[in-house]
């Protein structure tokens, strides 16, 4: 320390003890060194005298120190062993309302009133005993104040006797109303704790538990004792440590920031919770340390619902990327418009088949994209969903990119939302213009081929007709050549005449339903037909074959039956299986043909039953294949049953053997002519 | 001298214009509707030449002639002259036939047996 900061005594002192220096040196030089150091302090003490007297003064002036005992705002006193004061400051007079005047020489009981007096008399008698006391004590002011205090009595020890105690009052209401604050503050908080909602803790700086609330531990499902003795980082989950340690390092960094988390916990029983974390961080000073206050909130369903949210957006999203892709690569074009009729969404065929520019769809309409009298037929279907709701389905010629006239098969339906409005049409067009242009090529050449079986079924007649023409042309021709003879015969002339009339009607008959057999009928001309005038027209081009091989036909018709029909097919049909019919029992000794036409509830049925003896297993299944025959070669050409089967599919109609009969029966089964719903 | 022939057709009609056709002092036509009488026939009294039809019920032509005489000759009157036969006929004719071919026939085996 240097000199010049001793106080005046210790640098006098100093100056002694170089003094005494100098009697233990023998060195003179070291002896005007001493005496020279004392010069310099003296001439110190010289040059600082003013601040020496000044600070003397100080200690010197009783008035000073009576200012300062009586304005410390402390009570200060001393009372004797018998209690009586010998000394007091002015501040008593704030508690008690006396002046020192009146209060030294009292009693304490004097001053301090009876009930303050007996409240504080085992004080009193402990620190007369020698012990030193310090308590709070709360005193009414004489206007009213509540005050509280802290008191001290020390005892005044003289000789190992105690002669009185020294008495030192400080007014500790303010740290006295703090106090309470925070109690009140520490309770409000416990309370709070205690009962919230959600969880709170409260941390130490090592991250170790230090309080819990019930909720908390409820939570985590361990007692408030089982989480003292762990860190926050013990009951997170591994995936989340990262996380926490990050966020936990910036308690202290950022202090009395908010600092939250998300992040799992994991409980005693091993499940898996979402916890949204708040903390403050909170300096305590009785413990001299950090404090870190959190509120724990179980988000575990609001995180398990965000998941699932999470997956079904994802999930709707990629439904979404899924259906623009089929959308997109449907054969069909897919548009959607609102309620403007203008665009929401079209798909690529749309877009190729129109040749719709890139860019935005959603301003355009259908006139931007069709020619006026097919958008306004559009308008007009797009104004009958919207009132009725209704599904359309119709055909359309449109123009496509290249300017080509296309027929397109148009679905066009409501799209409707939870709370059935239509918030939508959608329109899917499908080009069939290649499909109906098969169809139609289909269709001819299955006429053709109708046609050629019809030939060859009139090939495979040639022979008989040619036999049963033939047969009343020799009649004419004789007869003619005989006519000459028998003029002058009348009877003879007409006999001859009649017998000429008679086979040329045969050829006539003949010669009609052939004619009418092999007239193609493109036109597939479908009408409602009396079936037993069909099988009239049969047994005209089949009774000659038959009455030729000895065949008894027998008939056994429903009258009035209508089937709707192509006739010209329908008499093939039949005819075809007779002559089948006629030809399996050629050699056999019963040879009939029996024809039944009746019908039950829901079809027409026609029997055609011969007298062979069935047809077999070997050849049942055969028999309706195009070319099969059981006829040797050049009698057949077996195109008969694949074309009858055919032309009865065309008619919904169907035929097979019924094993029901010991003989051959063949029944053809026709729809019963129903009108549909269009009155049809 | 009269040549006897036999002619066997299932048209009624036309066996009947046959035989008032061609029914002559030199020729007696017998007429047959039914292939077993005219084989039964015959075998009793045999003809000169036989006419035969060849659709007839449950026969032909080529199975009637197998059960005739094989040495009397015998000629097809038919509606299919294309048809393939077996057996060898002398002649074919097709309906409707013409008189003269017949009668030219039937003359030649009259001179011939002459």
């Amino acid at each position: 320390m240097n000199f010049k900061n001793y106080s005046f005594k210790e640098k006098i002192n100093h100056i002694i003890l170089e003094f005494d220096k100098i009697k233990n040196l023998n060195n003179s030089e070291n002896i005007i060194n001493i005496i020279n150091n004392i010069k310099n302090m003296l001439i110190d003490i010289k040059n600082n005298e003013e601040s020496h007297k000044k600070h003397n003064d100080f200690f010197n002036s009783n008035e000073l120190w009576k200012r300062i005992f009586d304005n410390i705002p402390s009570m200060i006193g001393y009372w004797d062993y018998n209690q009586i004061n010998k000394i007091c400051n002015h501040s008593y007079s704030n508690y008690f309302g006396k002046s020192p005047a009146n209060i030294i020489g009292h009693h304490m009981e004097e001053v301090l009133g009876k009930d303050l007096y007996l409240k504080n008399l085992p004080y009193i008698q402990k620190v007369l005993d020698g012990n030193t006391q310090s308590f709070e004590r709360e005193i009414i002011t004489p206007n009213g104040q509540s005050r509280y205090t802290l008191a001290n009595y020390i005892p005044d020890f003289n000789n190992n006797k105690i002669e009185g105690f020294y008495v030192i009052v400080t007014d500790i209401t303010d740290i006295k109303i703090l106090e309470n604050q925070n109690n009140k503050i520490q309770t409000s908080y416990r309370i709070i704790f205690e009962n919230a909602p959600i969880g709170m803790t409260q941390l130490n700086s090592s991250y170790e538990f230090i309080s819990a609330n019930p909720k908390f531990c409820n939570l985590l499902e361990y007692s408030e004792d089982e989480l003292k003795k762990k860190s926050i980082f013990e009951v997170t989950h591994p995936d989340d440590l990262e996380k926490t340690k990050d966020v936990t390092n910036k308690f202290i960094d950022k202090m009395s920031i908010n600092n939250f988390i998300e992040k799992r916990c994991l409980t005693k029983s091993g499940k898996t919770i979402w916890a949204k974390i708040y903390t403050e961080t909170f300096f305590d000073n009785n413990i001299k340390d950090y404090i870190f206050i959190s509120t724990v909130e179980d988000v575990t369903n609001i995180k398990e619902s965000q998941m699932e949210i999470e997956k079904i957006q994802k999930a709707l999203f990629e439904s979404q990327s899924l259906l623009k892709l089929t959308l997109d690569y449907l054969p069909g074009a897919v548009s959607s418009k609102n309620k403007e009729g203008k665009y929401n969404f079209i798909n690529k065929k749309f877009k190729f088949d129109f040749n719709i520019p890139q860019g935005d769809i959603t301003q355009k309409s259908d006139f931007d994209i069709f020619p006026k009298e097919v958008a306004e037929a559009f308008q007009n279907n797009d104004l009958t969903i919207w009132n009725t709701r209704s599904l359309l389905n119709f055909k359309r010629n449109i123009p496509n990119y290249k300017g080509n006239i296309c027929v397109y098969d148009i679905y066009m339906f409501p799209v409707i939302n939870t709370d059935y409005q239509i918030v939508s049409i959608t329109t899917i067009l499908y080009d069939i213009t290649e499909k109906i242009e098969l169809e139609k090529n289909l269709q001819l050449e299955k006429e053709k081929v109708n046609h050629n079986s019809r030939l060859a079924s009139l090939g495979e007649m040639a022979a008989g007709i040619v036999h049963e023409i033939n047969n009343p042309l020799t009649i004419i021709d004789g007869n003619i050549k005989m006519l000459e003879k028998l003029k002058d015969n009348p009877i003879q002339f007409s006999e001859k005449l009649k017998s000429m009339d008679k086979a040329s009607e045969r050829i006539i008959k003949i010669i009609r339903g052939l004619r009418k057999f092999s007239r193609s009928n493109y036109q597939n001309e479908y009408r409602q037909e009396l079936f037993s005038e069909i099988l009239n027209e049969v047994l005209i081009m089949i009774e000659e074959k038959a009455k030729q091989s000895l065949v008894q036909l027998k008939l056994d018709i429903t009258p009035n039956i209508f089937i709707f029909c192509n006739v010209i097919e329908i008499e093939q049909v039949i005819v075809n299986l007779l002559n089948n019919a006629i030809d399996a029992i050629q050699n056999l000794n019963e040879k009939w043909i029996k024809i039944n036409l009746f019908k039950n509830k829901e079809k027409v049925i026609l029997q055609i039953i011969d007298s062979g003896n069935g047809i077999s297993r070997e050849n049942e299944e055969k028999i309706f294949q195009p070319f099969f025959t059981t006829k040797v070669i050049g009698e057949g050409t077996g195109l008969g049953l694949a074309i009858v089967k055919g032309i009865l599919e065309q008619h919904k109609a169907s035929i097979q053997l019924n094993h029901n009969f010991k003989n051959t029966c063949f029944e053809i089964f026709f729809p019963l002519n129903k009108k549909d719903k269009h009155g049809n | 001298m009269a040549i006897k022939i036999y002619f066997l057709d299932d048209e009624t009609d036309i066996l009947e214009i046959f035989k008032e056709t061609f029914s002559s002092k030199d020729f007696i036509i017998t007429t047959f509707n039914n292939p077993n009488d005219l084989i039964e026939t015959s075998k009793i009294d045999k003809p000169d030449l036989f006419f035969l039809d060849n659709k007839l019920p449950h026969f032909t032509a080529d199975i009637v002639s197998k059960e005739l005489d094989p040495n009397i000759p015998k000629a097809i009157i038919t509606a299919d002259v294309n048809q393939k036969f077996e057996m060898n006929y002398i002649a074919i004719f097709g309906k409707p036939y013409i008189n003269e071919e017949i009668l030219d026939l039937m003359k030649k085996l009259n001179t011939s047996d002459e």
